[in-house]
Formats: C-alpha cells, structure tokens, sequence
C-alpha cells in the first residue's frame, strides 16, 4: 500500500515536472527554496546547527534555505524521510552519528539503508565526547574512576538509549567490566543536571553541553574520547592514551554531516559540496565551531562516504561488544 | 554595582533593543495563537534572525517571542477552545464557556492581565532571588521529581468534573496513553504493534487539539440548533472589584509558576493546572470551576506565564537549559559567544543587567501588544458558527501537520477528535486524560531513574523535599477526594428532598 | 416537567452509566490479558518489578478497573444524579446522515492532500462543511472557501516555514 501510493505520487509528480517543465537542471540548480531535514525538534544541538548551516548556505547560494523539524523515535523516523525523498537536491539531510553511524547498529528493523539511500555531501563538523564527574566526586583520574568501578556500582547518565553518550558508556563498560548501570534522560539537558547535583556518578557527555560547567568548575573532565586531545582542554587526556590496556583505541565522537537521497545528480551534489566548503570555512561558522569545543571537518563527498562505512562498522562492533540492541 | 546598572541601562536603551522586543512579542503573540504553532516553534523560526545582531538585542527577540508565544495561545483556546500552546489547555476550561455565554472580551482581557502580572512577579525573581533559587533545580532529583509529578496528579481530583470515577478513569487513560513508544530505559516497543510513526510516542500537540477542539466541531454539526448564538460587539470587559479578587489567584499562581519554572523539565502545562486546582480548592464556590468562573481563567494564565521568567533562572545562574525554549535560547547565547552560567555574572554582568532591563518591559509591551491583538482577535467571536468551524478545522489540520510534517499526525489528531467526542457525550472530562498524558514520562521516567539510582527503596525518602512533597501529596488527595465525595452527597440530599 | 418524566430519566440515565462502567471493566480486562503483552516486548535482564516496560501499565490498567468497578457499585445502588448534558439540545433530526457526511469529510483530509494538495483539499471540505451548515450565499462559499485556506497557507509556507503537501501541485510553486 505504501510503495503503491509513493509509486504513485511519483508518477504523477513525474507526468507534472514534464508538464511544467520545471525539471531541475544542475546548471541553474538551485532554482527555488532548499530544506534540510533535521531529525530531531528544534532547538538541540542538531538543530541549531542545521540552522546555522542553512544560514550559510543562503548566502552563499542566494537562495532560501530552511530548516525542517522531523523528530521521532530517536532520530529514524526524519531519517527515513529524508531517504524517501525526491532526489532533486531540494531536499537534504542533516545526518549525524545516530543516524548514520549507531541506529543501523542498534534498531533491528530500521526503515531505511544508512548507504543504498543517501548520497553523502559533506562531513561538516565532529565533537568528542567527555568523561566528566561531579567536582565533588573523589575521583581525580580515569583510572582511580575505574579502580572504584571494579568493585563498586557507579552509575552513568545519558541523553537516551542509543545516543553516543549511552554507547560511550556501554563501550567503556564492555572493555573494561566495570560495573555500571545506564541511567537514561530524555537529552543532555536533563542528564547534566543530575550529574551536577550528584545523582549520577558520570557522563560520557558531548563537549558543547558539558563545556560551560567544566570552565565553571562545576564538572572534572577525566578524559576524552576521541584519539586526539580537544584543542579546548588541551590539559585533559585521552582514554587511548591512559595507561590501560582496554582501552587502547578508544574512540567514540560525535559527529554531523550534510547527506542527499540517493539518486541525486552527481553535478547538483559537486554544487552543495563547493557551497557547504564556503560556508563551513567562514569566520562566523569557526567562531560557531569553536564556541562549542567542536572541529570542523570538510573533505569530499566520497572521503564522506568512507567515513560513514568506517564509523557504521565500529560502532556494530560497540553494539555487539555491549549487548544493546532495540527491538 | 550601580555602575554596572548604569551600564547594563547604557547598552539597553537603544532603538533596535526596544524594537526587538516589541517584535518579539508580536510575532509569539500571533504564532502562539495558531493551534499547532508552539512557543518553541516561533524561538526556533526567530533564532536565525539573531546571528546577524548584537547580543543582547538578540536574546531579547527570542525572549520576546518566548513571552507573547505563552500568552498567545490562551487566545484561541479562549474564543474557539483551540489550546494555541499546550498551556492554554487549562485556560479553556473556564475561558470558552465564558465566550459561549458572551463573555469573550472579558476572558481575553482577565488573561492577558493574570499573565502581565505572573510575567511581571517572575522576572522579579529571575532578577532579584535568581542565585537563591537556583539550588533549587539541582535539589530535584528522580525522586524529589517523582513526588512534585505525583503531587501535580493530585490536580485530576479537581478537574474531574461531574463525576470523579469517570475524572479518575480519564486521567489513567491519559497516563496509559503517554506510555505509547519506545521504552525509555530498555529502548523496547510498547503499543506500538510495529508501527514506525508511533516508536516516538503519541505527538502531544495532535493529541491536544484533537482533544478539545475537534468535539465542538463534531457537535455543531451532530446537534439540532447552534449550541451558541454569537454576541456581536462583546464589550464585556474585567471590573477592578473581579480583578481585585482575582489578585489572590494571580500572585499564589504567579509562585506557582515561578517554582516550577526554577525546577528544570517540569513545564509550564504542569504549573497552570497546579494553580488552577490550587484556585478552585480555596475558592468558596469551587463548582462554578468549569464553567465560567473568571478566576479560573486567571489562576491557569497566572500559573503558565510565572513560568516564563523563571525557566531562565537555572538557565542564567546555572546554564541549565529547563525545556526546549531555553534550550533554544542557550544556543542563541553560544552562538554569540556567551556561556550563561556563573561565568557569566563574573565576566558580562552588564549584558545581563542590560537583558534584565529588557526583560522588564517586556512584561509592558506584552501588556500593549497583547491589547492590540484581543482589539482583533476577539472579532473571531463575531463570525458565525457555520463559518468559523469549518476554518477551525482547517486550522487544526494544518497545525496537526505543521508539527512533525506528517499526515499521521492528522489521523493522530482526528483519531483523539473522536475520542473527545465520545467523553464528552458520555460527560467524561478531557482535562485530566491530557493531565495524565503530559506527566505520565515524568512519573513513570523519575519512578524508573530512581530504582536505576539506587536498588534501595529508601531513595523515595531521602531528603526533606521528598518528604514535603509526600506529606502535601497525601493531604491534597485526602482533602480532594473528601470534598468531592461531599459534594456529591449535597445532590444526592438535594435531589431526594427535591423528589420527594 | 411531571415526576414519571424526570423518574424515565434518571433510569435511562442511570442505564448509561451501568452501560458504560461495564464496557469500560470489560475494556480493561482485554486489555490486561491481550493488549499489554501482545504490545509490549519485556525484556529478560529486568531486575526489578517496577523497571519491567509493561510494569506501569498493568498498574493502570488495574486502575482502570478498579475505578470502573466502584463506577459501576455506585450506578448500581446509589442515585441517580442528573449531569447537565442530559438536559441540554437534542441531536439533528437528520443527525445520522451529517455524521456520514462528516465522517466522509474528516477521512478526505486525512487521504487526499497527499494527492491533491493541501490547499485544494482545504478548499474542498470547508466550502463542503459550510454548505452542511447551511451557508447558500455563493459569493461566501467560494470567497471564504477558496481566500481562506490560501491565505493560512501563504502564512503556514512562507511565515512559519511549514511546507504543507502540496500533492500534484508539488512543481507548480
């Protein structure tokens, strides 16, 4: 029923594009309004970077870019929209590591193919993830953090079952078998609160939410997890880097990047990719990276392609290493 | 100090500042108003227009926006019974039968004051008790939070209605409603029966509008006559003796709201029923609650708009996002280069003084703004029945859709239609079944990271503000349920020495 | 208003309400032993009762019940108390062919703007509802029917940024 009617309205839509001739040729793409679909509710972290994208790409492609709200079980259900999408180059899609990377790992019967049903664009930007406890936790390193959790439960929190928040934790805790108990929150902003007043004993928390209290001294960053230090605390560790043998080549990051359906012209997405390369290496978008402890990536289309397979794969080894999986 | 005021009122006063927030609250005023548009959703279309502006003038859109989008959707949800915002919901339980009984200009304009006047005492205390009740939202954990949530259901018992079995068995159909999606805790499927639209849970604004507006237009056109024949030119308007009553109501619903605006997640909706159930408890003439006491319209704008202010104070003194507006609003302040937080205080005071500043006037301007848009909207009163739904429906619809850019959201929305249809034909309220739904996460997501903390069943005790919430949670369900009971017998003696 | 009418009124009312409580007892009797565990998946690491998925709705189910049970003790045994609705307008003599119609209408919104846009399926179902409401002026008809939701729509696609489906019209914009 539902392909019959998608077949449908695509030949209908078919029959009116020959109609009104309104075919998008890439020489005069773009034409009208582009949308990029986000699959979370405005206001997150996804969003507000959508936004800032969406900004950039206005200018620089001097036509309106807007940005598109379609939340619902833990990112899949934007997902598979942006995947069902006509591949005109008027729809796009703000994928990040949910999407991209752990919900293909994590949802068994997922609606959508994370690499037959998009056309990578552009990786634009990653952040890493932060180990942080409260400052009035007794745990000055990772290592005395993990020395307790051997004999003792610890609890950590995240902004839900599946983020990378949530599967850092289940990674540190299948490779190092220490005994912690997930303590889900619905987003960041609910969970930092109960790191803060003691209520959970760690996060593994993205950098731009956990920042402002690591600068106010509220939390203690104990490491990070990606395989290089984050240039805004340069003082704070890896986890590869520790002196423990588990977790040598730990590495977890957030990322986010923009993807089309697939079936895209090749000459349309050639297009974005010069137009995003603009916008991610202007001043204001490196002041709005830097504002939140994230790098700004870039590369080709294909390097994004590659990246996407690398990450799918480590975080299926994650999902397998831990147990998670959702119905 | 002083010096820092002088130069947060420096920074302040400039024309575009003051254009921003009369801005601000125009477009929350009218985006609020549209059932299916939110508040967040207007802070989100705002925020894009603040990377080009100064930082304060920014800030100040957004909190514009923020305040009008509240009070906005009182509007609708007052003349059509179409909640603009969630919020709203509770306003329409006494501000629609006062439209149907001609009293619209009188519901709007007591609305818009309750609301100036919560708006106005919670930026007071954002800006004077902010670092004192600060603490206050990290001294709700999972426990404490499951009290407060256990003690906000307490509210069902007053807004049950005719009959409280059927107020109760509405609100756990709320509770039961709210547990559709994937599991919090395990990530599993619950009701979902497969069904890919329903993993992310029943969408709360389909739900609401469905709920309440769709039944008025199902019985237009199912009843024999109009069920209202409209008062053109409504001059009714609120005395300053019903106003001075009401001042109670405001300033207890205005610390209501204050309160759990300060304490992160628990949301506006929850502060307008708390107020509301507060108003009616101490009222002398509680069962004139529901259909068209005036005070009720206050306590319920009173409760919501004393939210306002205060989800900035954890934001402010803590950088702690309270719910997705503030979230929005954080982001606008990253964006600028600005960490709210203690930092802050320290190192921008005078662009805090200079927001506060703004902040207090736009308690005024929402006050003239919000004049202007009753002068207009309230004509929405005057067009007959027989046009007007058939755009209601229309606005449902696309509001329906707006939210996640779904059709299931519309079948959502007419599915919830029917059903508020049938409760109201079988005289069941509808307000406790959306009490339950929007506080059932709360309850059953705090109840679970509570067990999660600690496998010890003392945590539910453990600290001073659990046990007040459990002492006054008791006491609020005893003393409800008794008086309801009491009630009930009053017209039961009524009617046997009335029969016989 | 004589004794014998208000005495076939309160037994028909109280009829309602024994009708009610006892579907409402039966509902959540199916519901505890066929929804709950067709509908939610439980899984086998759950340590306690109250972390269990399917724990807190059994609990409200229970609930249910157990409300509709003292609903139905008190329509049973106690008096009948009148609610307002029983007192006010009756339906529509034609009610049963304007729910068909309506309930036609509501399923047009929900199936055709996919194909027909929204916009035209707007304009269809208010002129359509309009008539039912007895509206006969043409110039009101087409000029409320037609101005109407283009305008809601103008403001929904270009103010608030909500692209409503636009169906075959999708390349005419």
């Amino acid at each position: 029923m539902k392909l019959n009617r998608r077949t449908l309205i695509g030949a209908v839509s078919a029959t009116a594009m020959l109609a009104f001739g309104g075919t998008a040729m890439a020489q005069d793409y773009p034409t009208k309004r582009i949308t990029i679909i986000v699959p979370y509710s405005a206001g997150g972290a996804t969003d507000i970077l959508a936004r800032q994208v969406a900004d950039g790409l206005s200018q620089v492609l001097d036509e309106t870019v807007t940005v598109e709200n379609r939340p619902g079980a833990g990112a899949t259900l934007g997902t598979t929209q942006a995947a069902n999408a006509r591949p005109d180059g008027y729809t796009l899609f703000m994928g990040q590591v949910s999407s991209h990377g752990i919900a293909p790992a994590v949802y068994k019967n997922l609606q959508y193919d994370p690499v037959e049903d998009f056309a990578p664009v552009k990786l634009i930007m990653s952040i890493p993830n932060v180990m942080v406890v409260n400052k009035d936790s007794p745990y000055q390193t990772a290592q005395e953090f993990l020395e307790a959790a051997k004999s003792e439960n610890m609890t950590f929190g995240s902004s839900g079952v599946g983020s990378s928040i949530h599967l850092s934790g289940e990674m540190f805790k299948a490779r190092t078998g220490a005994d912690m108990t997930h303590v889900p929150f619905r987003g960041s902003g609910e969970a930092v609160p109960a790191l803060l007043s003691g209520d959970v004993d760690v996060m593994f928390d993205n950098l731009p939410s956990a920042m402002p209290h690591i600068q106010s001294g509220a939390l203690r960053a104990l490491a990070v997890t990606t395989p290089e230090r984050s240039e805004q605390l340069g003082d704070v560790p890896t986890l590869d880097e520790l002196d423990i043998a588990e977790l040598d080549d730990f590495a977890a990051r957030s990322w986010f990047g923009i993807l089309a359906p697939a079936g895209t012209d090749d000459a349309v997405v050639a297009t974005l990719s010069e137009a995003l390369d603009e916008v991610i290496t202007s001043d204001s978008f490196k002041k709005f990276a830097d504002t939140r402890g994230a790098s700004i990536e870039g590369g080709s289309p294909e390097d994004f392609a590659k990246y996407i397979e690398s990450e799918l794969s480590s975080w299926k080894t994650v999902v397998d290493e831990a147990g998670v999986t959702v119905e | 100090m002083l010096e820092n005021i002088a130069t947060g009122f420096e920074m302040f006063f400039t024309l575009g500042n003051l254009l921003a927030i009369t801005a601000g609250v125009c477009l929350g005023v009218t985006v609020g108003a549209i059932p299916g548009l939110t508040a967040t959703m207007a802070v989100a279309l705002a925020l894009p227009f603040t990377f080009n502006l100064d930082p304060v003038t920014g800030i100040l859109l957004l909190v514009g926006v923020y305040k009008g989008g509240v009070f906005g959707g009182s509007i609708t949800a007052i003349l059509i019974r179409a909640p603009g915002t969630p919020a709203a919901a509770c306003t329409l339980l006494d501000g629609y039968p006062l439209a149907q009984k001609g009293q619209a200009g009188k519901a709007l304009n007591m609305a818009l004051y309750a609301s100036c006047i919560a708006d106005f005492l919670s930026n007071l205390s954002l800006i004077f008790f902010a670092s004192l009740i600060a603490g206050l939202a990290l001294a709700f954990g999972p426990p404490e939070y499951f009290w407060l949530i256990c003690f906000s259901l307490t509210v069902v018992i007053s807004i049950s209605g005719s009959s409280l079995t059927k107020g109760l068995i509405s609100g756990l159909l709320g509770l039961l409603t709210s547990t559709i999606g994937l599991d919090l805790v395990y990530g599993t499927q619950r009701f979902t029966f497969d069904n890919f639209n329903l993993m992310g849970g029943v969408s709360y604004i389909p739900l609401l509008i469905g709920l309440f507006a769709l039944p008025e237009v199902i019985d237009f056109y199912v009843r024999k006559v109009a069920p209202f024949t409209v008062k053109t030119a409504d001059k009714s308007r609120v005395s300053l003796a019903e106003l001075k009553s009401s001042l109670v109501t405001i300033i207890r619903g205005s610390f209501i709201g204050v309160i759990i605006g300060t304490i992160p997640g628990a949301g506006a909706t929850a502060a307008a029923f708390l107020s509301y159930g507060e108003a009616r408890r101490t009222s002398k003439s509680p069962e004139t609650f529901g259909k068209g006491n005036i005070e009720g319209v206050a306590a319920s704008e009173a409760g919501n708009n004393g939210v306002a202010g205060a989800t900035l104070i954890p934001l402010l003194a803590l950088g702690i996002p309270g719910d997705v507006v503030t979230a929005v609003i954080l982001g606008a302040f990253m964006l600028q280069g600005l960490t709210p937080g203690p930092l802050m205080f320290q190192d921008n005071i005078t662009i805090i003084y200079a927001i506060f500043i703004g902040i207090m006037l736009s308690s005024v301007v929402l006050l003239g703004s919000g004049k202007l848009a009753i002068r207009y909207f309230a004509r929405i009163a005057d067009i007959p029945r027989h046009i007007l739904l058939p755009i209601v429906l229309m606005f449902c619809v696309f509001g329906s859709y707006a939210v996640q850019s779904q059709m299931f959201d519309v079948g959502v929305m007419l599915a919830f239609g029917v059903l508020g249809y049938i409760m109201m034909k079988i005289d069941m309220a509808a307000a406790p079944f959306l009490m339950g739904f929007i506080l059932g996460p709360l309850f059953e997501d705090n109840l679970r990271r509570s067990f999660l903390i600690s496998e010890d069943i003392t945590i539910f005790f453990r600290s001073p503000i659990c046990w007040i919430f459990i002492v006054i949670t008791i006491l609020s369900a005893f003393v409800g349920i008794r008086r309801e009971l009491r009630a009930t017998r009053a017209k039961r003696d009524a009617l046997r020495s009335g029969s016989a | 208003m004589s004794d014998t009418r208000s005495d076939t009124d309160a037994r028909r009312g109280r009829r309602r309400e024994i009708i009610f409580a006892a579907l409402t007892l039966l509902a959540s009797a199916v519901f505890a032993f066929v929804v709950i565990p067709a509908g939610v998946t439980t899984p086998a690491s759950v340590k306690h009762l109250p972390l269990s998925p399917a724990f807190l709705p059994y609990v409200l189910t229970a609930g249910v019940g157990l409300f509709a049970l003292i609903h139905l003790l008190e329509a049973i045994f106690a008096a009948h108390i009148p609610g307002e609705d029983e007192a006010s307008l009756g339906t529509h003599p034609r009610w049963k062919s304007r729910v068909l119609m309506l309930v036609g209408l509501l399923l047009i919104y929900l199936l055709l703007p996919d194909r027909l846009g929204m916009p035209l399926t707007a304009m269809l179902v208010t002129i359509a509802l309009m008539a039912i409401g007895g509206e006969r002026r043409p110039l009101i008809l087409l000029g409320v029917g037609i101005g109407v939701p283009v305008l809601v729509y103008l403001f929904f696609a270009h103010v608030a940024q909500v692209p409503l489906p636009m169906g075959l019209f999708e390349d005419w914009m």
